[in-house]
Order: C-alpha cells, then structure tokens, then sequence
C-alpha cells in the first residue's frame, strides 16, 4: 500500500503506469500468465513424447499387431491371456526373488552405516560415503559385463579366488546353476544400491533431534532401545519411501538380467523378469499388442506401491508451499 | 548409538572392509583393461599390465567404441542441457507465479514421476518409426525437456532460494518475465540445477532400454548398446578388450562424480532417487 | 562462475543438439550426395563368376549398397569385394541378438531396408516365407540354375520358396560330424580309425555301457561328452515329421526321447559342460573329454583357435556321427526393393558362391563349401590336417555329406530356432532333476504357445 504512494510521488507518468498496472486486479493476472507459458514447453514436451506414447501403448494393448501389417482391434483377448499366463507371473516371482535376495542386504548395511555415520564421528566421511555411492551412478550394463567377467566359469577372477584360496576345491559354475545366478543379480543389486539408500537413510536420521536422545537416556534406555523405541519409528516415512522406491524400481528390472543371460532368462528361465518378457514379446517374437498389455499389467503392480508413494510426496509437497 | 573406542576400531575396520569391497570390481576393471586376454584368463592380479594399446586395437577393430562413446557424449550432453534449462523454467514458473492451474499442474507432474517408462516404450517405438526416426539421437534427446523429477527437486529448492520480492523488484526495474528468468532466476537456482544437471547427465549416460529398441545401426549405438555386443561375443571373446570398453564407459561417470560428489550426495536426501 | 558456465553448458548443448539433428535428419542426403561418383558402376563386374547374366539391363541406382550381417567375417569379405570391383559397399553390422527384429522392422520399407542381408540357418525358412526377395530364379536364371544344379539339395531346398524358385544362396555344407579324441579311443576301443570309432557310438543304447568303460579307465575324470548343447543339435535333427504341421506343434515321442537321453547323461554325469565355456574349451587340450559334436565350421571357430600350437594338437579325428545333421550355415537374401540389383548378386557370388572363392575359403578354414565343383577341388588336393593327426578332411566331409544329403528336406519350419531354444531350457529342467518329464514338457509347450499364439499345441508323447 505504502509503497504505491510513494512511488507515484517521484516517478515520472510512464513508471506510474507500469504500477498501477502491477497492482490493478487485471494486471495481477496479467503476470500470473506467464506462469502458464513457462510450464508449456514441459506439458507440451510430455504430451508428445510422454502421454501420447502412454495412450498409444494403451490402444495397442486391445489389438494385435505384429510391427509391420495394420493393428488389427481384438478386444480384451490380450488382457485374459496375460492375468491367466504362467510365463507372465513366473517373470513377476524371478523379478520378485531377485529383488528380495538383493533388497534385504541393501537395507540392513544401509541402516546400519546410516546409524553409524549419524551418530559418530568418523574420520574420512565423506570419502566412504562418496565410495559406497558410486556404484550406484554407474551404467548398470557396464556392470553386468563386468561381473559376468568376474563370475565367469571356470577362469572368471571369483573363481580363481576362491580355488587359489582353497574355499572351494573347483570352480563353481555361477551363472548356470539356479540359486547362484538369482545370488549373483541380488548380489549386483546390493552393491549398486546400498550406498544409495544408506544416503536417503541418513537424511531422515540426522532430522531425529537429539534431545529425543538425551531424554530417553536420562530414563535410563540403552542403545538398543534407542534405536528400536526412538530411530526407527521416526524413521518410517523415510523407510517407507526407500522401501517403495527399492520395490518399484525393482519390479522394473531389465538391463542387468539382460546382459547377465543373453536376453533369455537362463538358467531355465529362472532369470526372466517381467520387462524382459515384455521386451521379448515385442521386440523377438513380435506381439507388439501383447506386449502393450503385458506393460499395463505391470503398471497395475507398480502404480500400487508407487500410489502410496505419490501420497507421501504430495503430503511433502504440500507442506512446504 | 554412540559406540566405544575398542568397538570403534572394529567399526573403522568394517567401513574400511566394506568400502574396500565397494571399490574392488573398480579397480580390477581398470587394471584388466591394462592386461592382455592371456593374462587375464589365467591369474589374478593387482598390478597393472602392458597390454593397453593391444587391448585397444583389439576393441576398435571389432566395434567402433569410440564412436559410440561420441554418440553418448553428444546424447547425454544435449539432454542434459535441455533438462536443465527447461526443467529450471517449470520450477520458476511454479515458484514465481499463482495461477488457477497451479496445483493441478503440480499434481500433475509428481504423478508423471511415477510413470514407469516401459509403459510408454511400446507405443514410443511405433510412434518414432511412423516418424522414421528410428536411428536418430532425436527421439533419444527431445523427450529430456519434459523432467518431471528435475523440476521436482528444483522447485524445492526454488521455495526457499528465491523469493518473490526479487522479482518484483526485477520488474520494477522494467524487466520483462523471460528476462527475469534468464538472468536473475537461473544463476540463483544454478547449485539445484547443476546437482540434477549431474544426474541427469548420468541417467542419459546409462539409458539402456530406450537406445536399444530405437538403434539399429551400429554406427549410431550409445555405449551401453556396444557393450551388450562385446559381452554377447562368446566365440573367441577378447576379454582384454572387454574389459577396456567397459572401463571407458565408466570411468567418465567415475571422474564427474568424484568431482562433484558433494553436490550429488547432497541433493540426494531432499529430491529422492528411483532406483 | 557458476552462471557463465551454465550458460556455455546451455549454449553448447543447443549447438550440439541442433548439429546432431542436422546430422540425424540428413542421414540420407548425405550418403547419396557423396556417393554419385563412386557408384556408376552398374555393369562393371569382376570376372570372377563362371557365367554371367547380362539379362536385365537394368542400370543399377544411385547410393551406397547396403548389406545387414551379424558377422565380422562377411563384413570383412563384402568390403574387400567392393574395393576390389569399385563399388560402394556399406556393411551395417547388427549383433545376432537384434538382427531379426530390426530386419522385421526396416525391411518393408525401401527407405530403410538393406540391399543384401544374410542370415543364419534357423531363421532362414521364415525370410524365404515371407516375400520380400528378390527371385533369383527369375531375376537371373541361368546363375540359378547353375546354383541349383551343383549344390546340395538341402540347401537348396532350404533357400527357395514353394514354387521351387531360388531367394537365398550359400557358401558353406554345414556337414555335422563328431570329433573324437584319438588316443582315448585306441585305449577304450583299441581304434583310432574313423569309420571303426563312428561304428562304435552309433548306437545310442550302447553310450552308457561305453561311458562305464571310460569311467574305469581314468577313473571319472574323461568325461564322454563336451557339451550337451552340442550334442543336442545333432540329436534333434534327427526328425521324421517338422516340428510344426498346418499350425499344430506336436509334441512326440522322438523329442520325448530326447529328454530321456539327457535325463541319462545327467544321471551319469556324463559331460563336461552344458555350454561352450572356458573349461570346455581348454578341455580340448587337457583330454577333458571323449567326442564332441561340431559341424564343419566349427573347425575353423571353435576347434583350431583351441588346439593350434598346444597339447591337443593332431589329437583328435573327425567321423560320422551317430545321427546326421546339418547345423548352422549363413544364407544371403537380395532385398526385393533394391535399386542394386546387378551389384548386389554380383556381391553376393563374390563373396559366397563363386567357385575359385568357395575353394579359397574353405581351403583355408578346413570347411566345406556348397557347391560339389568346389568340393571336387577340395577332395582332390587330398589334403591332410596335421591338427586332425593328418585327416583327409576333406575327403570325411564328402563322405558325410553323401550321408546327410539324403536326409528329408521338408521337417524344417520358421519355428525352429525358438522351438529349439526353448527345448533346450526345458530338457536341462528335466534332466537336472528340478522337473518332471511332464511339467518339463507343459512347460516347452508354454513357451511355443506364448511366443506363438497362432499355433495351437498338442502332446502326444
């Protein structure tokens, strides 16, 4: 208020005007547009690239098209034959074991370095954490080569550990018996992720104030009940989302079976996630439609957790506008 | 959890295990790309060898590697660019303005995170080959205007770091909106969007799923896509060479991110990472 | 500072994106603009074929030719071609793993699709059925018949259409054959002679009680077999009846018995590996094993590389095998919407079917060609392979190729590289004991039925 009298006293006509404007109902508006046109090259971008594609996906899924002839419209033929296919929910038990076996170490090494890195000093910190992150940045087919190298048969550098450090008395065929080769793609998986969630941990950590601490000390608690009765309650929201977000991105794994089996999921198709079976639908046998609903019913899967997800964010969101 | 000194030890010696097991395959990565195949396939070692230059001819004669680490470069640098900028302009336009469809918007886009990819890919692919532009960096770049985790994480940070009565006293001073963007908002929101710039850089480097369905030419194939033909060679592979390939896609992110590391690590905890 | 270096980030990458769309979008443009000098060359061929057609006089267009290949070789070849006849020639190689599925993609489109494409064996039935080459037969008659007169009838068989008119040549008779490991043989048969030793493992009943002996001999550690999957390519030739029939994939009693064969060797442990890893390939030099399975050209990629200067060498012999088969074998197609037509046959007899060049090649790699005028030259050098304990090789390929001509041409289907690959899968599930026969068999049946659903399946077995 005060400032528009003050303004109009010693600016000359044309500065009064460009006030007046800013301040006047139309002009508030006026302003306010801009907000549209700055979001436009995203929504428009997304449009194209992103939700055409989505619904296109989804039009594909009714038909059955086998990349070259027309679609051709066939109902909800794809869809009954994915909730009752075998192969389909076979991939969704692979991907799911694999994410387990990998998921369970992640978690109790990020807990426990988080811990450890909260409430201690530790010299060189930012070092370990820099090195237990890294993996995490790399390109997850450049790894899967890599550790296909290492667990090759019978010469691969595991191997030659293990033999020369007489752990075992032959080299053990990694990727060809069943058990080993899920091992080795939860064992990839907690290498490349622990760091990671180890960070996310931190951050919820290092917001617990320590007074909780001290007062619960004061009554006499020891470290095992701090954590139990005070960290890991407060802990929850922060658990939750890395939880969510360990399972979706782990139903939706691809590359590092890929490059671990050639495409086909051996040992006996015990290695097949759902992605992969949806890539060799499309893209070896060509069910381009099939294909499109096997995607939906992942998505279906997936949107469950990632709701729960989207909920703590918005909550989040919202709160800090 | 305060932990005593003889624990402590014992807590150092597990860090220092763990970070050991951390880096390893790193490390045995860049010292086999030293060593020749022979070598490699018959003893372990720590030392480096000579057979580098061998190792790189061998690479180059099976498969242009260089060139797809041009074509990687060429991808995640003008992806990145344009995350950056236009996710920087999304954030602002969120942060600076209120309008009816504000939330919606807002909504809208944290929706769009959770998207998985693979729902669009199928249709994607259709898309870009009625387009014929199967085989171009185009489909592999464009799509990176619209970043919806970017501008996620930088409208968070625009809420604290940039306050409307800047900009009302830009525009007192007779900027006009695009303006005010360009050379007030984006160096203000730079360390938001130099972290997610890094990451987005990293994602772009790594993409696998969509440079495979889109490429068929192995003259325009991005790393990952060069790496999955050496692993693929099983008769008569040249390990040495492998493992040169896989170092050279690595090692680039390894550089950047010790680089940079605090400003990943950072921004980790407030954006989120899918994993 | 920060901001500049945002900026020169920004900058640089508007420039890079707008020069690598440039770049992307002028794909075409560019190679025929600088390709108009080079490639004039319609008519110009080398005199490397015996007859040549000058039936079409057709001026070929303008552009680089195309050729698609997963292989290193043919692309070093079809380079080597171009440089010696003048002729522009841009080799795209695609890993085997993406080359169907990109072909299905582009071919349809003259834009995108090649010129010349090869082919291995397993899917060349459904290229031949799908329509979209070139008629050899019509296009250059006299080549065909040429072609169709002096190569084997399988091969022939397998590269024309049902008219009987030729889309596909090759340059290889991927003759199946057994190699055996000469000393382990003079101990447990007291023979290394190839016709005694081939006589000795003909019949499958009689491998266990073989294996018994090798087993006493060196206590457990030969091994009979080296890999499983090998000898599973030749026990599955051996088929009466195609796998798929008027869009029905049966299940049989043979193919069933093929899972009790494996069954048996997994009970008795005995082979060496399942797939060709490193132990199996150092195994050719450490006496890991009695016989393995390898077709003509596995020679000169699997064999040789392993043995040549080292402790197998001049250990092993070549023989009949218990069951023929014919494995493997690249096959070239000319697309039907090429505008290089001349060029590209003239490429294709360089590089596959022209004799001198058959000789050539073969000679080298201890392989066996597709035409019998090649061969006839081959047999008569009566070379002998020293890495083979001085062989007539050449004169055991004919030997079987006489046998595997005569093996009926019309089992093969479009289904069979899958349909194979998933048995394997399924007979490992079986023979390892993680499956019974039945669910080993569903489950085979599973995964035809989902990478096919216009097939129906039945079991009979």
């Amino acid at each position: 208020m005060g400032k528009s009298a003050q303004v109009s006293k010693g600016h000359p006509p044309g500065m009064q005007k460009e006030i007046s404007v800013k301040r006047g109902k139309k002009g508030r508006i006026d302003k306010n547009r801009y907000g549209l046109f700055f979001l436009a090259p995203f929504f428009i971008a997304f449009l194209i690239f992103g939700l055409y594609p989505i619904l296109y996906t989804l039009y594909l899924s009714f038909t059955s098209y086998d990349g070259f002839n027309n679609p051709v419209f066939i109902g909800m033929k794809n869809y009954t034959k994915v909730f009752t296919d075998p192969l389909f929910y076979e991939a969704l038990k692979n991907t799911v074991i694999m994410w387990v076996i990998g998921a369970v170490p992640q978690f109790i090494f990020a807990f426990l370095l988080a811990a450890v890195f909260t409430y201690n000093k530790v010299r060189g910190k930012g070092i370990f954490r820099a090195i237990y992150y890294l993996p995490r940045l790399v390109t997850a087919v450049s790894i899967s080569a890599l550790f296909n190298q290492f667990l090759s048969y019978p010469s691969g550098i595991v191997n030659q550990l293990l033999t020369s450090l007489n752990i075992v008395g032959e080299p053990v065929n990694f990727l060809s018996s069943v058990p080993f080769a899920q091992g080795s793609i939860g064992l990839i998986h907690w290498w490349m992720f622990y760091g990671n969630t180890m960070i996310m941990v931190m951050a919820g950590m290092t917001a617990i104030s320590p007074s909780l601490y001290e007062a619960a000390k004061v009554d006499g608690a020891n470290g095992w009940n701090l954590f139990w009765k005070i960290t890991f309650p407060l802990l929850r929201p922060v658990t939750a989302f890395v939880f969510l977000n360990s399972l979706v991105g782990g139903l939706q794994s691809f590359d590092v079976q890929q490059i671990l089996t050639g495409g086909l999921g051996a040992p006996q198709g015990k290695l097949m996630t759902v992605v992969m079976y949806l890539y060799n639908t499309a893209f070896k046998y060509n069910n381009f439609g099939y294909s499109a609903a096997i995607a939906y019913y992942l998505f279906f899967f997936i949107a469950i957790f990632a709701s729960f997800s989207v909920m703590g964010r918005l909550k989040e969101g919202r709160e800090s506008s | 959890m305060r932990i005593k000194p003889v624990k402590k030890t014992v807590m150092y010696i597990f860090l220092i295990a763990l970070a050991i097991i951390s880096f390893f395959p790193f490390y045995v990565m860049i010292i086999n790309a030293t060593r020749s195949t022979g070598d490699i396939l018959s003893g372990f070692s720590l030392i480096p060898g000579k057979s580098i230059a061998d190792n790189f001819g061998e690479m180059q004669s099976r498969v242009d590697v260089l060139k797809a680490f041009r074509n990687s470069l060429v991808v995640a640098l003008s992806s990145t660019a344009l995350t950056c900028y236009f996710s920087a302009m999304t954030a602002y336009g969120l942060t600076a303005y209120d309008f009816k469809l504000k939330n919606t918007a807002f909504t809208a886009i944290l929706v769009i995170m959770m998207i998985p990819p693979q729902l669009s890919v199928i249709g994607f692919f259709k898309f870009m080959k009625g387009m014929n532009l199967l085989n171009s960096f185009i489909p592999l770049i464009l799509p990176s205007i619209a970043s919806a985790t970017t501008v996620f994480f930088i409208k968070q940070y625009a809420e604290t770091a940039l306050s409307r009565s800047i900009i009302e006293s830009a525009r007192i001073d007779g900027a006009g909106e695009f303006k005010i963007f360009n050379k007030m908002a984006l160096p203000i929101l730079a360390p938001a969007i130099f972290t997610m710039g890094i990451n987005s850089f990293v994602t772009s480097w790594n993409n696998y799923l969509v440079p495979l369905i889109l490429l068929s030419d192995t003259k325009k194939f991005t790393l990952p896509l060069v790496i999955r033909i050496f692993n693929a060679d099983t008769q008569d592979p040249s390990v040495g060479a492998m493992y040169l390939c896989i170092a050279i896609s690595i090692v680039p992110v390894m550089i950047v991110f010790f680089l940079f590391s605090r400003y990943i690590i950072d921004g980790i905890g407030a954006g989120g990472e899918k994993e | 500072m920060k901001k500049s270096s945002l900026k020169r980030m920004f900058t640089g990458g508007m420039a890079v994106a707008m020069a690598v769309t440039m770049l992307g979008c002028g794909k075409n443009a560019d190679s025929s603009a600088s390709n108009t000098a080079k490639s004039k060359s319609g008519t110009k061929n080398s005199s490397t074929s015996a007859k040549s057609d000058d039936a079409k006089a057709e001026k070929d267009g303008d552009g680089p030719l195309v050729i698609w290949t997963q292989g290193n070789s043919i692309k070093e070849d079809a380079e080597a071609w171009g440089a010696a006849n003048g002729v522009d020639v841009d080799v795209v190689v695609i890993p085997f793993a993406d080359l169907q599925t990109k072909l299905k993609q582009q071919i349809t489109d003259p834009k995108t699709a090649p010129d010349v494409y090869a082919i291995t064996k397993d899917y060349v039935k459904d290229w031949v059925e799908r329509g979209v080459n070139l008629d050899l037969s019509e296009e250059f008659p006299d080549d065909a018949k040429n072609y169709i007169d002096n190569t084997y009838k399988d091969l022939v068989a397998l590269g024309s259409d049902d008219k009987g008119d030729l889309q596909a040549v090759t340059a290889e008779y991927p003759v199946g054959m057994m190699y055996y490991n000469r000393e382990i043989a003079k101990n447990i048969l007291g023979t290394d002679d190839p016709d005694e030793v081939g006589k000795a493992l003909s019949d499958v009943d009689q491998w266990p009680d073989l294996y018994e002996k090798i087993n006493d001999a060196y206590s457990g550690k030969v091994k009979m077999f080296g890999t499983t999957q090998n000898l599973n390519k030749m026990l599955s030739n051996r088929r009466e009846k195609p796998y798929v029939k008027d869009d029905v994939f049966t299940v049989t009693k043979d193919m069933a018995n093929i899972f009790e064969i494996n069954k048996q060797i997994y009970d008795d442990k005995m082979f060496l590996t399942e797939k060709e890893d490193d132990a199996y390939f150092s195994g050719w030099n450490t006496d890991a094993f009695f016989v393995d399975f390898l077709p003509s050209w596995g020679y000169s990629s699997k064999f040789k590389p392993q043995v040549d200067g080292k402790e197998g060498a001049g250990k092993w012999g070549m023989t009949t095998p218990p069951y023929a088969y014919n494995r493997g074998g690249t096959y070239f197609f000319i697309t039907k919407t090429t505008s290089h037509k001349n060029n590209a046959w003239d490429l294709v007899k360089g590089i596959s079917v022209d004799t001198q060049k058959l000789v050539d090649v073969q000679k080298g790699k201890d392989g066996f060609a597709s035409t019998k005028e090649a061969n006839k030259i081959l047999v008569d050098s009566g070379y002998e392979e020293p890495l083979l304990g001085n062989q007539k090789v050449f004169e055991e390929y004919q030997k079987q190729a006489a046998i595997q001509e005569k093996l009926p041409t019309d089992v093969v289907t479009k289904y069979d590289g899958d349909i194979e690959s998933f048995m394997n899968d399924a007979v490992i599930n079986y023979a390892n004991g993680s499956m019974s026969l039945d669910d080993a068999i569903k489950g085979l049946g599973t995964q035809v039925q989902s990478a096919y659903p216009e097939l129906t399946v039945k079991y009979n077995y």
